[in-house]
């Protein structure tokens, strides 16, 4: 998994997000940027801590069932689960 | 009309119509315990139980069927120490039939061991081979992804274990989609459907990691994950794998393969995926973070600003001015008396080394050398002089002292006397040469004598008589001296007196 955000195409993933927001938060509390940058890194920060927020509350859980075809084809399709099945 | 079935099959009709199923079972049993009366059969333990009642239960198997035994608690003392799952026991009985439950048992008179039971051997054998090849190691065994955003699942749709995962992935990440290979879990073919499974949530594509498992059950129930098949499936699979089968305590060789192995399956989906309250909370932590750490930096900032502020030359900017002002006076001043010192200095300096260097110049120098040198000619000259006079005063000294000791007179004084022949008018310097007759002047210190010589005398002519001092005593005396300067004189006698 590589941590760099790609160019403007690939949407970062879940995981690189929040490796950079760790990244921001350590170069903030070490107190080695100039005040400029610091604003910057800030608003950064702030912007993809809301983006992962909507990102958890978003989440709907999807299942799906994986079937193979009798020629060999995958195919999905949702699935609805059934209550107090049997063991 | 369709005909459901043959009319030959169906049996006499009883007077009371048909049988009920304890009037059934009851000729079942009848049969059976007459026609088997006594069992005497081997075959592998399994599924042993001991009941809390004090009777034992198990299986007696083979690879293609089992049959139910039965111990009583008085008899199950006696059972043998070994006695396990795996074992390969021979044992007697007699068949029954339980009708509660329409099944035939053992019970079980004597059992007696044989050892591990051919299918367990066959089973840690493979067990072995697996482990040889590497499939256990704990190298092989890939890290599981943090974020996974599809879940494969291989189990059977219906059951509890689906369940369960299902509902703590919802609880804990439903960001994830989850994807369900379904597949038998028991029994025959599951070890297929397991096989096929793992391959096409490999196949599918997007798939970051899987769960392969099932709830609780036998060892029978959980054998299919036992397999040698299902074990290489999962070892190929590209996909990370996480085994959860049965209860904690049941141990499988796909729990071994696998890259992870959970007690349970909803253990397997908390393993899995990570906890989504966890990281919200995470976020709001880091949010506070950066918002201390950019308040501190401006904390900081605005004291640093504050402290220039109250600085007495922000207030009073002229005297920063005033400052410098007398700064670059003060260090003026000290610059010109710098120079002038400095000037001064080197003046004296140049004419110092210019007066040494005039007593040091080549005319005076050689004016110098000079007159050193001519001093040092007279000195030398002088002790020159003095050196030759000393020296040759002292020779000559020493030989104005020979002469003197030398001098005729002298030697005539102390009594030496010069004989003349008057024949030939020479010095007379060996007897023989005077013959007798001859006329002979003998010069003194004071006067002359004449003489005649009397006779030869031979004793007189052989050895003349020696006088101190005398001619022929000479030649004992004087010839040292005489040898040093040969040049001048010969051995025989002095070149002073000498005429010829």
């Amino acid at each position: 998994m590589t941590k760099e955000k790609k160019k403007a195409k690939k949407e970062p993933t879940f995981e690189e997000r929040l490796a950079r927001l760790e990244e921001i938060v350590e170069q903030l509390e070490s107190g080695e940027v100039g005040l400029d940058a610091s604003l910057k890194l800030y608003a950064e920060g702030a912007e993809l801590i809301k983006v992962c927020r909507k990102d958890l509350a978003a989440a709907e859980q999807r299942i799906q069932k994986l079937t193979e075809s009798a020629e060999g084809n995958l195919e999905t399709e949702p699935m609805e689960m059934e209550e107090e099945e049997e063991a | 009309m369709s005909i459901l079935f043959d009319a030959r099959d169906v049996p006499e009709p009883q007077d009371e119509g048909p049988e009920t199923v304890w009037a059934l079972t009851r000729r079942i049993r009848d049969v059976v315990e007459v026609e088997i009366p006594q069992v005497w059969v081997v075959g592998q333990v399994s599924n042993l139980k001991r009941h809390s009642s004090g009777h034992v239960f198990f299986s007696l198997k083979d690879d293609r069927a089992s049959v139910r035994c039965v111990v009583w608690r008085s008899d199950a003392d006696r059972l043998p120490g070994e006695m396990a799952d795996g074992l390969e026991v021979e044992l007697h009985g007699r068949l029954s039939v339980f009708p509660p439950q329409g099944t035939y048992q053992v019970y079980v008179t004597r059992v007696m061991a044989r050892g591990v039971g051919r299918l367990e051997v066959a089973f840690r054998k493979m067990k072995e081979r697996l482990q040889k090849e590497g499939l256990f190691a704990p190298e092989r065994k890939r890290l599981l992804p943090r974020f996974p955003r599809t879940i494969g699942v291989v189990t059977s749709p219906t059951g509890a274990a689906v369940r369960d995962i299902i509902q703590m992935l919802g609880r804990r990440w439903p960001r994830a989609r989850i994807l369900l290979a379904p597949s038998r879990v028991q029994g025959e073919g599951a070890a297929e459907d397991i096989v096929r499974g793992i391959a096409s949530l490999n196949r599918a594509g997007g798939v970051d990691v899987m769960i392969v498992g099932r709830g609780g059950g036998s060892l029978e129930d959980l054998w299919p994950f036992n397999t040698e098949a299902v074990a290489r499936a999962m070892a190929a699979s590209a996909v990370p794998v996480v085994s959860a089968v049965g209860h904690e305590t049941d141990v499988s060789i796909s729990d071994f393969v696998a890259d992870a192995r959970a007690p349970t399956p909803s253990a397997a989906a908390e393993m899995v995926a990570p906890d989504a309250r966890e990281i919200a909370a995470g976020l709001e932590a880091a949010l506070a973070r950066m918002g201390r750490a950019l308040r501190h930096r401006l904390d900081g900032l605005r004291q640093r600003l504050a402290m220039a502020e109250r600085s007495r030359y922000v207030r009073h900017p002229e005297d920063l001015v005033l400052a410098r002002a007398q700064t670059v006076e003060d260090l003026a001043t000290r610059l010109a008396g710098r120079v002038r010192q400095t000037a001064q200095a080197g003046r004296l300096r140049l004419e110092g080394a210019a007066s040494r260097l005039a007593e040091h110049a080549p005319r005076a120098q050689r004016a110098a050398a000079e007159g050193a040198l001519r001093m040092a000619g007279h000195r030398l000259a002088a002790a020159g002089r003095t050196l030759v006079e000393h020296r040759w005063r002292a020779r000559l000294d020493r030989l104005a002292g020979r002469l003197q000791d030398l001098n005729p007179d002298r030697v005539l004084a102390r009594g030496y006397s010069r004989t003349v022949l008057a024949r030939t008018g020479a010095t007379l310097k060996r007897a023989a040469d005077a013959r007798p007759g001859d006329l002979l002047h003998t010069h003194l210190a004071d006067g002359d004598l004449a003489s005649r010589v009397t006779e030869e005398g031979g004793a007189l002519a052989d050895k003349p008589p020696v006088v101190p001092g005398a001619s022929n005593d000479r030649a004992a005396q004087a010839p040292r001296r005489r040898r040093r300067s040969r040049a001048k004189r010969d051995d025989d006698g002095p070149t002073l007196f000498d005429e010829g």
